[in-house]
């Protein structure tokens, strides 16, 4: 039982890093990232491909950060300029993109065998499980984060961040470089994407391009609208209650026994997708100041 | 070398118009709903999967299941989309996206949960191809050419020459105005949802006669349909028809010069390219 909660400690914490990301991207800026899947996978392929070339972990995870921080760059000032349902289209197909190449560049990645053997640290070390060691490690990276994304939120960039959600023109007028700010603002998110995929590549000791489908995506949606979109301390208890009901949905195979796995694998995703739905209409709406208009 | 670009270009024509029948329904959902449904490839997903239960499953024979699947999944599918877009308490782009993006998300996994996630396929006969020099063609493939190409120009009829057609262009146009003029403005909304994913429907169950169907089968056409729409000029039926066309050529006749397992890559390179050099699509004004 002690060994479940770690585990799922453990996902929740990875799972923040990318949901304060996210938050920062669409609640704080406005940014309508439908590839968020991207940077994390970007993250966790760099950590798995470079730590089993002997590389350490930190710097590992240091080149995922750098590489999808360009590839938001990249994106971002390509498609920022377009509007965001545009935005939206192009990075949920980057993604897909990505995806499709990690499967295909056999020679590297191993195609959708994956890459398993990713060394797991703290292996060894005495006294507790490493695996407790590695959720402090994960707790710590998640509260430095969210510490971060308070602070940022905060700042005189964290107010022109929303006052660009909230009428871009507005502050375009006031001299404000639009576009280097919601670059700024996605290349942080991005970061903290891959550092959580850089950490999940290191949990879970292997990677395979399944793991980096859009879902992901749309389950960081649902955690960031749960706590509120621009809510960083939302974006904590979004996240945890979010998992803790879908792995909690696991036990249900105990209740019901007659139905079987994969069917009510689909059933969760369905309630995925219409929680997706009902907390779109009841929550918070980030854009509503710029749609009024 | 002539043959496979005979051969290849025959296949890029039936790609195009299963792509037609879903960016042309898309174009015209966003040109007047103006939000971009992400959940309209499902419909087509629901219209394969309507005509592989009564044609599989139950046994009726295609032509009976395919009129009777497709009427079955736009029965499903039409109010879905009213209730999830047109009754639901929201307004804005972004937040209809993220409720399409809910409703795709749903559909495929109740698909998933009903029929499995293996690949099926009609119960239908192999066919013989029919060949003319270097075009070979099947009754079905003949079958799929034709009927998309007769729902595309009775599209066009339909835009050009009825009182409906009118009010839709004038809705895309400009909405309030339109309504200020007196029609009717939510019944041609449903007749809108009518039409673009009736269009699906059929598109799915065509693509169900030509190659296999799985629940991920609307999700991976989102790209290449989002795409033709996009090239085409989103929110113009007409562009939608040409964006399809160029993306299911230019996607068959890629593999003669990159690996065919990239070919998917080319619709979303083409949409990206296309939003930052014309992002009115090729046929905008």
């Amino acid at each position: 039982m002690i060994d479940y909660l770690v585990a799922i400690s453990t996902i929740i914490a990875i799972q923040v890093l990318l949901t304060l990301g996210l938050s920062f991207q669409y609640g704080l800026t406005g940014l309508v990232n439908f590839g968020h899947v991207a940077f994390y996978a970007l993250g966790a392929y760099s950590s798995a491909l470079l730590t089993l070339a002997g590389w350490p972990m930190l710097a590992a995870m240091a080149v995922g950060v750098m590489l999808a921080v360009l590839a938001s760059l990249l994106i971002g000032t390509a498609t920022l300029r377009l509007r965001e349902d545009y935005f939206a289209i192009l990075t949920l197909g980057f993604s897909e993109l990505l995806r499709l190449l990690l499967m295909n560049a056999r020679e590297v990645t191993h195609g959708t065998l994956g890459i398993p053997g990713i060394p797991r640290p703290f292996v060894g070390w005495l006294a507790v499980s490493h695996q407790v060691i590695y959720l402090a490690l994960v707790l710590a990276a998640m509260a430095l984060a969210w510490v971060l994304c308070e602070l940022l939120a905060r700042s005189p960039l964290g107010r022109t961040l929303r006052a660009i959600r909230d009428d871009d023109q507005a502050a375009m007028a006031l001299g404000k470089n639009v576009l280097a700010f919601r670059l700024t603002a996605l290349a942080w998110g991005a970061a903290l994407a891959a550092v959580a995929g850089s950490l999940w590549a290191h949990y879970v000791t292997y990677v395979v391009p399944d793991q980096f489908t859009p879902e992901i995506t749309f389950y960081t949606w649902m955690a960031m609208i749960i706590g509120g979109p621009g809510s960083m301390l939302g974006a904590v208890w979004g996240t945890a209650a979010l998992v803790t009901v879908v792995e909690g949905t696991r036990f249900v195979k105990d209740v019901l026994p007659m139905v079987d796995e994969s069917k009510l694998a689909a059933l969760r995703q369905v309630a995925i997708g219409l929680g997706l739905i009902f907390l779109t209409v009841y929550s918070r709406n980030p854009l509503r100041k710029r749609q009024q208009k | 070398m002539l043959a496979e670009f005979v051969h290849l270009t025959i296949t890029g024509l039936l790609i195009a118009s299963l792509l037609a029948l879903g960016a042309v329904g898309l174009s015209l959902t966003f040109g007047v709903a103006r939000f971009a449904n992400v959940a309209h490839p499902d419909f087509m997903m629901l219209g394969a999967y309507g005509v592989f239960a009564l044609n599989t499953l139950a046994g009726l024979p295609f032509g009976w299941a395919a009129v009777l699947g497709v009427l079955a999944a736009t029965a499903i599918a039409v109010p879905v989309a009213r209730l999830a877009y047109d009754k639901l308490p929201v307004s804005g782009t972004v937040q209809l996206l993220i409720i399409s993006i809910g409703v795709s998300f749903a559909l495929r996994h109740l698909v998933l949960f009903a029929f499995g996630s293996s690949l099926v396929q009609y119960a239908v006969p192999l066919q013989r191809p029919y060949i003319w020099g270097p075009v070979r063609l099947t009754v079905f493939q003949m079958l799929t050419l034709v009927v998309a190409a007769v729902l595309v120009i009775s599209v066009h009829l339909l835009l050009t020459r009825t009182k409906l057609g009118r009010i839709l262009r004038a809705m895309a146009d400009n909405a309030v105005l339109c309504e200020i003029t007196g029609a009717d403005v939510n019944q041609a909304r449903l007749a809108m949802w009518v039409i673009g994913v009736g269009l699906a429907t059929v598109g799915g169950a065509l693509y169900g006669l030509n190659l296999v169907i799985h629940p991920d089968m609307g999700w991976n056409l989102v790209i290449p349909i989002f795409s033709a729409a996009i090239i085409g000029g989103i929110g113009n039926p007409y562009g939608a028809m040409g964006g399809a066309l160029v993306i299911g050529l230019v996607q068959e006749w890629s593999t003669l010069i990159i690996p065919s397992m990239y070919k998917e890559m080319i619709a979303f390179v083409a949409m990206a390219v296309c939003l930052m050099v014309r992002p009115r699509g090729l046929w905008g004004k």
